[in-house]
C-alpha cells in the first residue's frame, strides 16, 4: 500500500465505525464493539506503517477541496517525523483505551455509543495530525472538541456531567475564536502562489515564514506577533492553560478511560501538537514566544500546587496534566525543537497509565477519593498498583524514568542566559509535582500502615472488593488489568528512546543527551528529593500525620483547594468592585440614579407584562401578529 | 343575439372558473363540519386548476390536480377518518373573534391588491406554444434551478422521514422500543 | 377579460384572503391545514398569470408554482402528521387545546 492509502485508511477506518454507527449498527452493541476494536487496531497498524516507512524528504499527498479566485483549501495528508510520531502516539494509546474500555464498559447500557464516539474522537485527532492544510486542521480540531464534548457529558443523566461538557465546550470555543482569526489573518497575508489564489498549507506556511514573506506591520505590530498571539489563544484554550484552564479538571465527569485518552493523547495534546507544527512561526515573534512562556511557566505552579491539596485521585491527575503541558509549551517556546514534543510523548505514556490505574481503583472503591480508595483498595489490587508506582515516578521525575528523561531536556533547554525566571519556576513546579505524585502514591498504597486504627475493619472492605471483582466479571477484570501492566512496561522504557525519537523527526541524538554531571540535573534531583521527601514525611512513613504540610496554612490550603479562587475572584469583582462604585454614584446623585433604577425596573416590569400577554399560547394569535407584522412592513416599503 | 366569438367564449369559462374557485375555498373555510370543508376545497382546487390551463400552462395545472387532489386532500380525508371518528361540528367563533379576522384578512388582502396593482410590470412577449412546454420547463429545472431543485428533493425527502418518525412516536414507548434503545 | 393580468391577480388575492380567513379562524387544525393549502393555490395562479403576462420567459413562473406544489405537498405530510400526534396525545384536534406556550 501507498503511504496516502494508508493515511486515508488510518483516519477513515474509525470514522466508518461511527457512520456506521449512526447508520442503525449501533442496536448491536457487540457489533459495534467489535467493529470499534477493529477498526482501531487498523489505525493503530496504519500510525505504525506510516511512521517506519516514511521517507527520509517527508511525504505530501493533497486534494484540492475547495477553491475560490481568491482562497483555496486542499486535503491531504502531510507526513513528517513529527507528525508521524504524534500520530504514533494517538494511534496506539486509542487502541490501548479501546481495550482497556471493553473492561471498564462492560456493563454499561449505552457502551456502542460510547465506542462509536471513541472512533470519532481518534478519526478527528488522526485527521488534526496528517492534515497538510490549516484550514482541515481546524475543523479536525473543533471536531475534536465536539467528541469530547460528548465524551465528557457520556452519563448526561448526570446534572454535573452535562455542565462539565458544556463548560468545556464553551470556554475551548473562547480560545478557537483567537484561533480562527488568527488563521484569516495568516491567510490573507500568505504569499500568493500560482493562479493567484492563497492557501494555507502547512509546509507553504512554513516556508513563508523561513523566507519572512509574512513580515509586515499589522495594527502597529510585527504580523508575527499578531497571528501568533491568536493562534495562541487557541493552543491555550485547548491545552487548558491559564486562563481558559478550569474546564480540564470538570472534565473528569466522564468515564476514566476517556480522561486517559484526553489527558494523554488527544484533546489537550492537540493544542501543543499544534505549537510544535508551527513553532517556527510563534518564535518568529520575541513578543510571543514570551507570552506564551509567561503562561506556561504560571500554568505549571500554579496547576501543580491545586494538585498538591485537592483529595479526589481524577483531579489531582487532571491538575497535573495542565501543569506537565505548561511544561511542554515552555520547552517548545524556549526554542528547542525536541523538548517540548519528547515530553508530550513521554507524558502520553505515563498520564494514560496513571488515568487507567485510576479507573480500576475508582471502579473498586466506588469513590474518587484518595482516601477513600487507600482505605478500600489499597495495594491489594497488583496492576493498578504497579501502574501508579510506576506512573507516580515517572511524574515525580526520578531519574531514568521517562518522565525525568524528557523534563530534563526541557529544563536544559530553559537553562540558558535569558530564561532564568523561567528555569526556576520549572524547577519549582518540579518539586511542585513530586510532592504531589509521592502525595497521591504514598496515601493509597501506604494507607495500611499508617491509619488502620481509625478506619473500617479491612476485612468487610475486602468482602465489598471481592463482591464487586464477582459482579464486573473476571475476563474484564484481566482486561483491564493486562493493559495497565503492558502500557507499565511499555511506559518505563519509553525513557530512552528519545535519541531514536530525535532521529526520527531529523534531528541529531545530542539535543535529547543528558548530561549527568552537570549542575541541571542535579537541581532537578534536589527539586525531587525536596518535594517527595516532604511529601513522605507529611503522607508516607510510619506515623505520619497524613496531613500536607500546608494544613498547617489553612487560607492558602483552602485558596489551593478551591482552585486559586478562580471563581470566587470573579465573584469579588462582580460584588464588592461594582457594588462599590455603584454605592459611591449614590453618594454623588443618590435621587437621580434611584429613580432611574426605579425607572428600569418598573419599565423592565410593565415591559415583561406587556411580552407576556403577547404570548397567549394560541397559534392563531400569534399568525395573526405576524400578520399584522408584515402588514406594517408592507406599507412602509410602498409608502416611498 | 350577440356572436358567439371565442374570446367571448373564453371570458366566460374563465368567470365560471373564478366563481368555482372562490366558492369552493368560501364552503372549505366556513362550512361546520371538516368532511364538508374538505369537499368545498376539492371545488376550489379544480377551479384553481381550470385556471391555470386558461393561462396556458396545462403541466401546472395537471399537477396542481394530481398533488392537491389526489395527494393532499386524499391525506386529510384519512386524517380526519383516524382522527376524529365520530365528529361533531364545531362550534362557531363569537363576533368578538370574527370581524377582527375578517378586517384582518380583508385589510392584508388589501394591501397586497395595491401593492400589485400598484406595480409596473414588463409586458411579456406573445404566447408562444415552444416557450409553454414542459419540454422547456424540464430544461429549466435541470440548467438555471437545478438547486432550488435539489434543495427541493432534499426538502421532500425530510418531509417523508419526519412525518414517518413524528407520526409513529407514541405517549408510552412500547416495551420494545425501549429495549432498542439500550 | 381573460387577457388581462388584473382579473388573475383580483381572483388570486381574494382566494388568498378566504384562505386566510380560514387559517386565522377555524379551531380544527385540518380546517387550518385547508386554510394554508388555499392560500397556496392563490399563490400558484398568482405565480402563472405572472408567467404569463410580465416577464420574459414564461418557464420561470411555471418552475416557480411547481416549487410551491412541492412545498406544498412536504408541508402537509408533516402538517397532517404533527396533527395525528397531537390527536393520540389528547384525544381532539382542536387548536384552543394548545395553550402550554402561554407566558
Amino acid at each position: 500500500m501507498s503511504l496516502s492509502q494508508w493515511g486515508l485508511l488510518t483516519i477513515g477506518a474509525p470514522l466508518v465505525t461511527f457512520v456506521l454507527f449512526l447508520l442503525g449498527v449501533g442496536r448491536r452493541p457487540t457489533l459495534t464493539v467489535a467493529l470499534s476494536l477493529t477498526t482501531a487496531a487498523l489505525a493503530c497498524a496504519g500510525t505504525w506503517a506510516m511512521a517506519i516507512t516514511l521517507p527520509e524528504a517527508g511525504y505530501q499527498a493533497t486534494t484540492p477541496w475547495a477553491a475560490t479566485a481568491d482562497f483555496s483549501i486542499h486535503l491531504g495528508i502531510r507526513l513528517t517525523g513529527l507528525s508521524t510520531a504524534m500520530g504514533l502516539v494517538v494511534g496506539t494509546i486509542h487502541l490501548l483505551v479501546q481495550l482497556y474500555s471493553l473492561g471498564y464498559m462492560a456493563t454499561d447500557p449505552a457502551q456502542a455509543r460510547y465506542f462509536a464516539v471513541l472512533s470519532l474522537f481518534a478519526s478527528a485527532m488522526l485527521s488534526v495530525v496528517y492534515a497538510a492544510d490549516l484550514i482541515q486542521t481546524f475543523i479536525a480540531w473543533e471536531l475534536v472538541g465536539l467528541s469530547s464534548y460528548l465524551l465528557i457529558g457520556f452519563w448526561n443523566f448526570k446534572p454535573s456531567a452535562a455542565q462539565a461538557a458544556k463548560k468545556a465546550f464553551i470556554m475551548t470555543r473562547f480560545g478557537d475564536l483567537g484561533l480562527f482569526l488568527g488563521l484569516a489573518l495568516l491567510m490573507l497575508n500568505m504569499p500568493v502562489e500560482a493562479g493567484g489564489a492563497r492557501n494555507l498549507l502547512i509546509a507553504l506556511i512554513l516556508e513563508a515564514v523561513a523566507n519572512n514573506d509574512l513580515a509586515g506591520n499589522l495594527f502597529g505590530y510585527d504580523q508575527h506577533t499578531v497571528i501568533g498571539l491568536l493562534l495562541l489563544c487557541g493552543i491555550v484554550g485547548k491545552s487548558a492553560q491559564f486562563p481558559l484552564h478550569s474546564w480540564l479538571p470538570d472534565a473528569m465527569e466522564g468515564p476514566t478511560p476517556v480522561s486517559a485518552l484526553l489527558h494523554s493523547a488527544t484533546m489537550v495534546a492537540a493544542g501543543v501538537y499544534l505549537f510544535a507544527l508551527l513553532q517556527p512561526l510563534f518564535l518568529a515573534s520575541s513578543i510571543t514566544s514570551t507570552v506564551a512562556l509567561g503562561i506556561a511557566s504560571f500554568t505549571a505552579v500554579m496547576a501543580a500546587g491545586v494538585a498538591m491539596v485537592n483529595p479526589d485521585m481524577k483531579r489531582v491527575l487532571a491538575w497535573s496534566s495542565i501543569s506537565q503541558l505548561s511544561f511542554m509549551l515552555m520547552g517548545l517556546a524556549a526554542g528547542s525543537e525536541v523538548a517540548g514534543f519528547f515530553h508530550l510523548v513521554t507524558h502520553a505514556g505515563f498520564k494514560c497509565l496513571l488515568f487507567l490505574s485510576a479507573g480500576i481503583f475508582i471502579h473498586l472503591a466506588h469513590s474518587g477519593d484518595l482516601t477513600e480508595i487507600g482505605r478500600k483498595v489499597g495495594s491489594r489490587s497488583r496492576a493498578a498498583s504497579l501502574g501508579l508506582l510506576v506512573g507516580a515516578a515517572s511524574l515525580a521525575g526520578v531519574p531514568a524514568m521517562a518522565g525525568f528523561m524528557s523534563k530534563e531536556v526541557i529544563l536544559a533547554q530553559l537553562h540558558q542566559p535569558g530564561y532564568e525566571g523561567f528555569y526556576w519556576l520549572a524547577l519549582l513546579g518540579s518539586a511542585m509535582t513530586a510532592y504531589y505524585a509521592t502525595r497521591m502514591a504514598a496515601v493509597i498504597l501506604r494507607s495500611d500502615s499508617a491509619a488502620v486504627s481509625h478506619h473500617r475493619d479491612t476485612e468487610q472492605t475486602k468482602q465489598e472488593v471481592d463482591h464487586d471483582s464477582n459482579h464486573q466479571g473476571g475476563l474484564a477484570d484481566s482486561i483491564m488489568a493486562m493493559t495497565v501492566v503492558g502500557l507499565a512496561l511499555v511506559t518505563l522504557g519509553l525513557g530512552w528512546l528519545g535519541p531514536q525519537l530525535a532521529g526520527h523527526l531529523g534531528l541529531d541524538a545530542e539535543l535529547v543527551a543528558i548530561d549527568w554531571d552537570s549542575m541541571g540535573v542535579g537541581l532537578a534531583v534536589t527539586a525531587l528529593l525536596a518535594g517527595g521527601g516532604l511529601a513522605w514525611y507529611d503522607y508516607g512513613r510510619t506515623g505520619a500525620y497524613r496531613e500536607g504540610f500546608l494544613s498547617g496554612l489553612p487560607a492558602i490550603e483552602a485558596m489551593l483547594k478551591d482552585g486559586w479562587h478562580m471563581d470566587r475572584c470573579w465573584r469579588w469583582v462582580s460584588d464588592k468592585i461594582i457594588a462599590g462604585l455603584t454605592l459611591s454614584a449614590l453618594f454623588i446623585d443618590r435621587r437621580a440614579i434611584d429613580r432611574s433604577i426605579d425607572g428600569v425596573a418598573d419599565g423592565a416590569r410593565s415591559g415583561g407584562v406587556l411580552a407576556a400577554s403577547l404570548q397567549s399560547g394560541r397559534l392563531q394569535w400569534y399568525l395573526s401578529l405576524t400578520l399584522a407584522v408584515l402588514a406594517v412592513a408592507l406599507i412602509l416599503l410602498e409608502w416611498k | 343575439m350577440p356572436e358567439l366569438s371565442p374570446e367571448t367564449l373564453l371570458n366566460a369559462a374563465l368567470g365560471l372558473l373564478i366563481v368555482m374557485t372562490l366558492a369552493g375555498a368560501v364552503l372549505a373555510v366556513t362550512l361546520r363540519k371538516v368532511f364538508h370543508n374538505l369537499l368545498g376545497f376539492g371545488l376550489s382546487v379544480i377551479g384553481g386548476a381550470g385556471v391555470t390551463l386558461i393561462l396556458g400552462s396545462e403541466f401546472v395545472a395537471l399537477m396542481q390536480l394530481l398533488i392537491f387532489l389526489g395527494g393532499i386532500a386524499i391525506a386529510m380525508v384519512f386524517a380526519v377518518m383516524m382522527s376524529t371518528p365520530n365528529e361533531q361540528a364545531e362550534e362557531p367563533r363569537s363576533a368578538g373573534a370574527v370581524i377582527p379576522a375578517i378586517l384582518l384578512g380583508l385589510g392584508f388582502t388589501a394591501l397586497i391588491c395595491w401593492a400589485m396593482l400598484d406595480g409596473n410590470f414588463p409586458q411579456s412577449s406573445p404566447y408562444v406554444a415552444e416557450a409553454w412546454s414542459v419540454k422547456n420547463i424540464g430544461l429549466l429545472l435541470l440548467t438555471d434551478y437545478e438547486l432550488p431543485f435539489e434543495a427541493i428533493s432534499i426538502l421532500l425527502l425530510a418531509a417523508i422521514i419526519g412525518s414517518v418518525l413524528i407520526a409513529r412516536r407514541t405517549r408510552e414507548p412500547e416495551p420494545s422500543e425501549e429495549a432498542d434503545r439500550g | 377579460m381573460a387577457e388581462t393580468l388584473g382579473s388573475y391577480l383580483l381572483l388570486s388575492s381574494a382566494l388568498f384572503a378566504v384562505g386566510l380567513f380560514g387559517v386565522l379562524l377555524r379551531r380544527n387544525l385540518v380546517a387550518m391545514l385547508i386554510g394554508v393549502e388555499l392560500m397556496l393555490n392563490a399563490v400558484i395562479i398568482n405565480l402563472v398569470a405572472f408567467a404569463r403576462f410580465a416577464g420574459a420567459d414564461p418557464g420561470n413562473g411555471q418552475v416557480f408554482a411547481l416549487f410551491v406544489i412541492g412545498v406544498a405537498a412536504a408541508e402537509a405530510a408533516v402538517g397532517l402528521s404533527i396533527i395525528l400526534t397531537v390527536f393520540k396525545a389528547r384525544g381532539a384536534i382542536s387548536v384552543d387545546r394548545l395553550e402550554e406556550l402561554s407566558g
